[in-house]
């Protein structure tokens, strides 16, 4: 593809994503008229309490939401498969979603079982999913700064990650029915919880780690020809590695704790995007990979909420249920998985 | 004529055994050698210790009057351009883009090439004969047009000391003469100073214009004349 035609494809989907973005606010099982949302997002209209709180404390948040996180998602699966130079990476191959899992099972199951006198608020589970991924993730990173083989890096990332899966199980073998579906409502992942402190939050985080990333490029193209070409071109690889790996862990670490373990965006957006954009060049990757991951989440969003009008569904399934079909397609049109990367 | 290559006394170990001692060579410019010796005689050892991956335990090793091993590794990327024996060949990336990969030493962080990169990836691509493969998608090429492309990337790198680790060992019998008639033509018009390792001592004697041999844990230059006797010796 054209340099050209890239950008008039990329121009398209940032229409997309400002469709989306307004779908996300204007759909809702309460009719807000178009002009009302838009006075009420300018503060120009204080007059109807309700049509306040539900536009600036559930809609908004949730449209924010979900294009940092399919964004952020989509980068830190991008930096996971170049690292490791495979097409099914994702941002939690290296446990950070289990880690997060086990400070989530730690805090809902075990509060109960122990007889602890503390019911998990949004708050405590968000603090202990950040706890859990940051300790599984430090793990990992320590590992990562002792072995010189990329491979055995991703070993031991999974060996970790069942390690704290492995926890996670015998906690849940010993709980009460209803922490356990508590503990399973957190890993289908949603983004209605989400607050608009949390989204400032996030706003912070992850722009500055895919800023990060994109100041990477130089070095994740040169790794796309092996380490050793990396190196003889001067690229630190070390250093390279170091910084892909927390860039790529902030991401997962700050979604996974705020919106539950969001699947398959991460492995799902970077091939979509190569398989469009036909290009490697990671600038141009991280760029399109923000873009085409806000407006896949925003979309699998509505989906959960809307495609059913009276139910809504979890997010997890809407993005395997309606994503997988569509990159089994696109990759059908084109070529094997493998040989996009 | 100049010195490009100065290895002085090198002892190399690997996984904590020695694999070659007391080993000396002086290449000036303008030369093509090649490194010859059976599998497993410290060929890539010796490659890759040239060209800044393996540190020598004793001894020093210098690329146009600088030791590359108290050098930085930017500064050891404008000297050295190194080709693996088998290089990964990425998906969805042209011809032209690859050879930019060879400008990577000397770009900022956004990667953004300047007319005189350009210029340069042009003349690579020309030397090569890929002028009119430029655009093309770098995997659709044959395996003797790819070897082209990364000895062009090579070039765009713009060192004075160029080395390939068995750059002929997938290619067919026309394509491996190509490819060393290619090595030598650098030699001659570009003033490169070229390092390859090989087994096919009949084109090296042919086409390259000194040799270089591992055997017994050490490397040692040999005149034309004895370089098939030296290496059945050591077999």
């Amino acid at each position: 593809m054209r340099t050209s035609k890239k950008y008039i494809v990329a121009g398209l989907f940032l229409i997309l994503l400002i469709v989306l973005f307004s779908c996300e606010l204007l759909l809702g099982s309460v009719y807000i008229p178009a002009q009302k949302v838009f006075s009420v997002l300018t503060n120009n209209e204080h007059q109807n309490e309700v049509w306040n709180t539900i536009i600036l404390q559930s809609r908004l948040p949730r449209a924010l939401g979900a294009i940092i996180a399919g964004a952020s998602l989509s980068v830190s699966g991008l930096l996971m498969q170049v690292l490791f130079r495979n097409p099914l990476a994702s941002p939690y191959i290296l446990g950070i979603s289990s880690g997060a899992g086990l400070g989530v099972a730690l805090i809902t199951l075990s509060s109960a079982s122990i007889g602890f006198a503390f019911a998990p608020n949004g708050l405590s589970l968000v603090a202990s999913a950040m706890l859990g991924a940051l300790l599984v993730f430090s793990i990992v990173f320590f590992i990562s700064l002792r072995v010189k083989d990329i491979m055995t890096l991703l070993v031991a990332g999974v060996l970790i990650g069942s390690i704290a899966n492995a926890i996670v199980n015998i906690i849940q073998l010993h709980s009460s029915a209803l922490t356990v579906k508590t503990f399973v409502l957190w890993t289908l992942a949603s983004l209605d919880q989400l607050e608009m402190a949390d989204i400032k939050l996030l706003y912070i985080i992850c722009p500055l780690a895919m800023i990060g990333s994109f100041l990477l490029s130089k070095q994740l193209n040169t790794l796309l020809m092996g380490e050793k070409y990396a190196r003889s071109v001067g690229v630190n690889i070390m250093l390279s590695r170091i910084l892909i790996i927390l860039f790529s862990g902030i991401l997962a670490a700050s979604i996974t704790a705020f919106c539950g373990p969001i699947g398959f965006i991460g492995i799902m957006v970077p091939h979509i995007v190569r398989i469009i954009f036909r290009t490697n060049h990671h600038k141009l990757l991280i760029l399109f990979s923000v873009l085409i991951g806000s407006c896949t989440l925003l979309a699998a969003d509505l989906m959960a909420h809307y495609f059913i009008t009276s139910v809504s569904l979890p997010i997890n399934a809407v993005t395997a249920l309606i994503g997988i079909p569509v990159i089994l397609w696109l990759l059908l049109g084109k070529k094997d998985i493998s040989k996009t990367i | 004529m100049h010195t490009i290559l100065e290895i002085k006394n090198i002892d190399v170990s690997y996984k904590q055994q020695k694999v070659l001692e007391n080993g000396s060579l002086t290449l000036k410019e303008s030369t093509l050698t090649a490194l010859l010796g059976r599998n497993g005689s410290g060929k890539s050892t010796l490659l890759n210790t040239i060209s800044g991956f393996l540190k020598p335990t004793k001894g020093e090793i210098s690329v146009s009057g600088v030791n590359i091993y108290k050098s930085n590794p930017a500064t050891r990327a404008r000297l050295i351009s190194y080709l693996e024996s088998t290089p990964l060949s990425p998906q969805n990336i042209t011809v032209k883009e690859l050879v930019a990969f060879g400008r990577y030493p000397y770009l900022n962080l956004f990667t953004s090439l300047s007319e005189k990169d350009l210029t340069i990836i042009n003349f690579a691509l020309f030397q090569c004969g890929l002028s009119q493969f430029s655009d093309r998608l770098f995997n659709e090429l044959s395996d003797g047009e790819k070897q082209k492309v990364f000895i062009a990337r090579a070039i765009a790198q713009n060192t004075p000391l160029i080395i390939l680790d068995e750059p002929t060992s997938h290619l067919d019998f026309i394509a491996r003469r190509e490819t060393i008639k290619l090595l030598k033509t650098l030699c001659l018009k570009e003033n490169k100073t070229i390092l390859f390792s090989s087994h096919e001592p009949e084109l090296c004697i042919e086409l390259a214009d000194r040799f270089v041999i591992t055997a017994n844990h050490t490397f040692s230059e040999v005149n034309k004349g004895e370089v098939l006797k030296t290496l059945i010796n050591s077999y």
